[in-house]
């Protein structure tokens, strides 16, 4: 089991349970911030290790690590270009769902921006991948809205 | 990626789909219209609109005359086809996008807004002269957020403000001060306030019992403040002089009005404008809530400097300052006014809570030795004081400042020579 080095007995902190059963701590004014997490120890109480049933042992690291900068009141752009230097498309995309799950206010939407200037330019067949999305128009209907839109897809290489 | 994964992906909730689209330009986010019917709809409802130049992407041997015409049909595409309130609309373009054939479309993108409850609204072109806002826009009184470069404001006579408007930012704009003054007075939740290089009236008076944030740059012959007691940074840029000498207790009219003032910054010629009278020893009313000020000085006249010290004896928790030194046009900087210590330097009336302060673009004249002596005189408990000279004034001045006795023991005197930051 993965475990965070507790800190000072000052501060207390939160038991993180995540979907593939690892157990993650965080202090409580991290917790604060992810109004999810919140919510589940106003319900349950904080001596309670919390289930979180959609947030993975691979991304919450990542999610803690960035809160335990935000509560020493330093995130600059530079830290924030480090975090998600990195980070493939595909991660940061979980990172985001994740940070959406939890309701972590600051993460969301730094990750939303940092994934809006990723899908600049990209084509239309790049982002119905990224996000999954389901054709449901017919060739006909397709060439039309794009006719309509030909000022959007002026300057982008289509990979189709 | 493992089977969880990707189911997790592809449902992704409604409220993700809008903040994603909110943040791509408006050109990526019109593609997204065309990956599914879900997304279409996403896309005709989406609230915030920025249209700019990376709207058009134009081949640079491009006629300047098709890139406009392709401008216009854009935001013209997208106004029509968009359903559903509109939340925010810039308009940000140089005069290769939109110029003075654009106008009667502006004022029709304008009253298509004004029916959306359009919310904030940013107007950022300059053509050959001030852009005549529309008067549809003085009736919407779903107006949060306005701000407008290069315009002029001449509203119905049955204008009364914006009722909702919170933030305004202005610059360059030309009104009358009556327009001026109900659009303040008549925005009662107005919190914050930008005028830059207004034009059109020479009196600013600010009635506004909500506003918390003032910044104003530009030409003016008097201001005053009424009811804003909620007003705690003013920023004041008096960028020429006043030609009256307004009328007696500019000081008096100024501070009253101001008694949460936390931090105050004025530049420029402001200060001879409020001092304009006999400078007091101390302000009537203390500022108890003032913590900072930066003000610009002529360290060459000598009521300017006794300003400086009538602040610092009316602030008694005053922690930190700014002091620039201000070169005249006249540049009488060079012959050294002349005057007695004693009648200028007296000895503050309260005790001076100082820690840091910062002293530029001095050239290292009698007058200015003399404030900086008097500084680490009277300030047991500076930190640092920073000394930076316009010119490469030599290591004179620096043996001058070292040579000054320090009552703080732990005073760190930094000086900044001209080359470095």
């Amino acid at each position: 089991m993965a475990q965070e080095a507790s800190s000072s007995t000052s501060s207390k902190t939160i038991s993180l349970k995540t979907g593939d059963g690892e157990i993650f701590e965080i202090e409580a004014s991290a917790a604060k911030q992810m109004k999810t997490v919140q919510r589940l120890i106003d319900d349950l109480g904080d001596d309670i290790t919390i289930p979180l049933h959609n947030v993975f042992s691979k991304e919450l690291p990542k999610i803690i690590e960035y809160y335990k900068k935000d509560i020493t009141g330093e995130i600059t752009k530079d830290f924030e270009a480090e975090f998600v230097k990195d980070l493939n498309d595909d991660e940061v995309k979980v990172l985001f769902l994740a940070a959406n799950y939890l309701d972590a206010n600051k993460l969301f939407e730094f990750l939303s921006q940092n994934i809006a200037d990723r899908l600049e330019s990209k084509s239309v067949e790049y982002v119905r991948k990224y996000f999954g999305v389901e054709n449901d128009f017919t060739p006909e209907e397709e060439s039309k809205l794009r006719e309509e839109r030909a000022w959007s897809f002026r300057g982008i290489k289509e990979d189709e | 990626m493992t089977d969880m994964e990707s189911d997790r992906i592809s449902c992704l909730p409604d409220d993700v789909i809008d903040q994603i689209l909110s943040l791509l330009p408006i050109k990526d986010a019109g593609r997204t219209s065309v990956l599914s019917s879900e997304w279409r709809k996403k896309w005709l409802t989406l609230s915030n609109l920025v249209f700019d130049s990376q709207c058009v992407s134009s081949a640079s041997s491009e006629d300047p005359s098709v890139s406009k015409i392709k401008f216009l049909k854009i935001i013209d595409n997208v106004l029509l086809l968009h359903s559903g309130p509109i939340n925010k609309v810039k308009i940000s373009a140089g005069y290769d996008l939109i110029d003075m054939n654009s106008v009667a479309d502006i004022d029709r993108w304008i009253l298509h807004l004004t029916k959306r409850s359009i919310k904030k609204l940013v107007l950022d072109f300059w053509l050959d002269e001030p852009y005549k806002i529309p008067w549809c826009l003085f009736s919407c009184q779903s107006l949060h957020c306005l701000k407008l470069y290069w315009c002029s404001l001449k509203p119905p006579m049955k204008f009364e403000g914006f009722r909702n408007l919170k933030s305004l930012y202005l610059e360059q704009v030309t009104m009358t001060q009556d327009t001026f003054e109900k659009l303040i007075s008549g925005s009662p939740l107005l919190e914050k306030l930008i005028l830059w290089d207004h034009n059109g009236f020479t009196q600013i008076n600010i009635h506004a019992p909500n506003i918390k944030f003032v910044q104003i740059m530009g030409k003016f012959e008097d201001t005053s403040f009424d009811n804003t007691l909620r007003l705690a940074k003013p920023v004041v840029d008096q960028t020429s002089q006043s030609k009256s000498h307004g009328c007696s207790s500019n000081l008096v009219k100024f501070f009253d009005h101001l008694p949460n003032i936390e931090m105050l910054v004025i530049i420029s010629y402001f200060i001879k404008y409020l001092f304009a009278d006999i400078v007091p020893v101390k302000l009537p009313t203390p500022c108890i809530n003032l913590t900072f000020f930066s003000i610009c000085i002529n360290f060459n006249d000598l009521k300017e400097i006794s300003a400086v010290l009538c602040l610092l004896n009316s602030s008694p928790n005053l922690q930190a300052f700014t002091i620039s030194a201000r070169l005249e046009e006249h540049a009488d900087h060079l012959t050294p006014v002349s005057y007695c210590w004693e009648d200028i330097f007296l000895e503050p009336i309260i005790p001076l809570k100082l820690q840091r302060v910062k002293i530029l673009d001095i050239s290292g004249t009698k007058s200015e030795l003399d404030f900086i002596r008097f500084i680490l005189l009277y300030s047991p408990v500076l930190e640092q004081m920073t000394v930076k000279p316009v010119l490469n004034v030599t290591s004179e001045l620096m043996t001058e400042l070292i040579r000054f006795r320090r009552v703080s023991g732990q005073a760190e005197v930094i000086y900044l020579a001209k080359d470095s930051s």
